[in-house]
């Protein structure tokens, strides 16, 4: 199980990688067709929005690692080290479970998409979609790998 | 009904949960309680981030990390040195001048305390400058970070509000130099007071040498701003043209990046994006709920309620935003107040440009003011020296930005004049 969760950060990296490359190439390339070439590609607006939501979805579970998300945290320094580590796995049992429901919803919301089309690539929006539920994932799978140790009596 | 959105969502904030989860947790209970389906979660916050301008914020954070780590930060500070290094609390002056500089390139408060701090805390204690001044300048001139473009939280109240960019970028150049001179010139009156130390002049040599040294970087801002203004480039396309320029001077002038650096430093970049666009999207629903429950329309008709006097509303408007800005951080604040406020501001004939720059100067003023500046945080842990001496030491840094804040409130000319000269009405 471990060494599963281990591949799948590893995925995650490197699908941060390359959607961070190709949002990078596709804006390249629509600025290069709009100076050199008679009209900018129309597609490549949308592909870049879709590859940039990947990128983030896939990221978003990294920066659970390190101090990415910002929290506010003078009250709670004041109190016993005691509390302080109780809440810690209050909160980290509060974001599991806030990730698996907002994971299964974004998982009917890709669903939904299977009927839309988009407006200019004409592909289905679900695949769209699907960045959001990536992120849920993203961020359930980290949390699972930095879930906090629960102390000795 | 709110009311049950803002209690979880205060006491989510209290107990150390992360803001953007905060704001998707209260949202989360708000829509159990209120029975409304939770599939517009993940509706909501594809909506929030679907938006081609707000690709600009990975651009931008890349090419300021790929800037940095290309060594430009030493060569703008000891440029800074060579050229004001010699008057009274040069070195001082010089970190103040190097926030003005390395703002164009960062465009984030807390990005610039940690990087020049982490220079320029160490050295100038070692000169023998009070290690509480050293940390108060750093963390004070790093907000003109913000103020000066290009600048991420400009980016972001131009996507929630409709507002140009462009328009953005130029009406914060002149409320930007007008607080870092302010500050040069509050720093030159403590330095003779206290007698700070002044290095040796630099040679004109010297002085040119670290111009040409700091000129690929500092072009760098120029290809970003005139690139935007002059509408070559969308702020999306300009991000990445300063991608594609900070990769190539990092490799092939300065010689510091490599492959396997440059990797990290996408990475490390992304998951910063990563985690404002979290933010951004749960604050797209908290918005939506906002609205939907016509909060905006009472929080706009209290206000005006009170007074209608435009200098009042924009008093009072000031006095929340500081205090907003004080307790919670720049980019969270502005997502969940600025399009509220700016009904109110439009209510009694402030421009929105005028007005998105005092909000945001007052946003960024609270991330310097105690008890819970984050930038007062992070100088002082850099310098290691207590948080109140620090606090303290950055009170007439303080009183200066409030005033600077004043004059641009009371003057909508500092604010719209470039605006206007370059672009037009």
């Amino acid at each position: 199980m471990k060494r599963f969760v281990r591949s799948l950060s590893k995925a995650m990296k490197w699908g941060t990688l390359l959607s961070t490359f190709l949002f990078i190439t596709l804006t390249l390339i629509q600025i290069y067709g709009r100076f050199f070439m008679e009209k900018a590609p129309s597609w490549t607006e949308e592909a870049a929005r879709v590859a940039f939501i990947y990128a983030i979805a896939f990221a978003a579970g990294l920066a659970i690692r390190g101090t990415y998300y910002v929290n506010f945290g003078f009250l709670v320094e004041r109190l016993p080290e005691r509390f302080q580590r109780n809440l810690k796995l209050f909160i980290y049992g509060i974001l599991v479970v806030f990730c698996c429901i907002f994971t299964f919803y974004a998982l009917e919301f890709v669903m939904m998409g299977w009927i839309e089309k988009s407006p200019s690539i004409k592909y289905r929006m679900a695949i769209s979609f699907s960045g959001v539920a990536i992120m849920g994932i993203s961020l359930l799978l980290q949390l699972v790998q930095q879930r906090p140790k629960a102390q000795k009596p | 009904m709110i009311w049950i959105l803002l209690v979880v969502f205060l006491v989510c904030l209290l107990l150390r949960f992360p803001i953007a989860f905060s704001l998707g947790l209260s949202c989360m209970v708000f829509l159990v309680c209120n029975g409304t389906d939770l599939i517009i979660m993940p509706m909501k916050m594809y909506s929030g981030i679907d938006v081609f301008v707000l690709l600009s914020i990975p651009g931008f954070i890349i090419a300021g990390n790929l800037m940095n780590h290309g060594g430009l930060t030493a060569k703008i500070i000891s440029f800074c040195n060579h050229l004001i290094g010699h008057i009274p609390g040069g070195l001082a002056l010089a970190n103040i001048g190097s926030s003005m500089l390395f703002a164009g390139i960062s465009g984030t408060a807390i990005s610039d305390t940690a990087s020049i701090g982490s220079v320029m805390i160490p050295a100038m204690k070692k000169e023998g400058y009070d290690p509480e001044f050293a940390c108060a300048v750093t963390a004070s001139s790093s907000t003109v970070g913000p103020i000066i473009p290009p600048s991420v939280p400009m980016i972001i109240a131009a996507t929630l509000s409709g507002l140009s960019v462009g328009k953005l970028f130029l009406a914060g150049a002149l409320p930007g130099f007008l607080l870092g001179i302010s500050m040069l010139l509050l720093t030159y009156y403590l330095a003779k007071k206290r007698n700070y130390p002044k290095t040796e002049r630099s040679s004109f040599t010297q002085v040119a040498k670290g111009f040409v040294e700091t000129f690929w970087s500092l072009l760098m801002t120029f290809i970003i701003l005139f690139g935007i203004i002059g509408g070559v480039f969308t702020p999306t396309e300009a991000s990445i043209i300063a991608v594609l320029y900070a990769y190539l001077v990092g490799t092939l002038v300065y010689k510091r990046l490599n492959f396997k650096k440059t990797l990290a430093i996408l990475l490390d970049a992304m998951k910063t994006s990563a985690s404002l666009m979290v933010l951004i999207g749960f604050a797209n629903l908290f918005g939506y709920i906002l609205v939907s429950e016509q909060i905006p329309n009472q929080i706009a008709s209290s206000i005006l309620g009170f007074s209608d006097n435009k200098y009042v509303v924009l008093l009072l408007i000031n006095i929340l935003l500081i205090l907003v800005g004080t307790f919670m951080e720049t980019i969270a604040a502005l997502l969940i107040l600025f399009p509220i406020l700016l009904k109110v501001a439009i209510g009694v004939d402030v421009d929105p440009i005028h007005f998105a720059i005092i909000a945001l100067l007052n946003l960024i003023i609270g991330l310097t003011t105690p008890p819970l500046g984050v930038c007062l945080f992070v100088a002082s842990g850099i310098g290691k020296v207590p948080l109140e001496k620090v606090s303290k030491a950055n009170l007439p840094f303080l009183g200066i930005s409030l005033f600077v804040l004043t004059l641009v409130t009371l003057f909508p000319d500092i604010t719209l004049f470039l605006p206007r000269l370059i672009l037009g009405e």
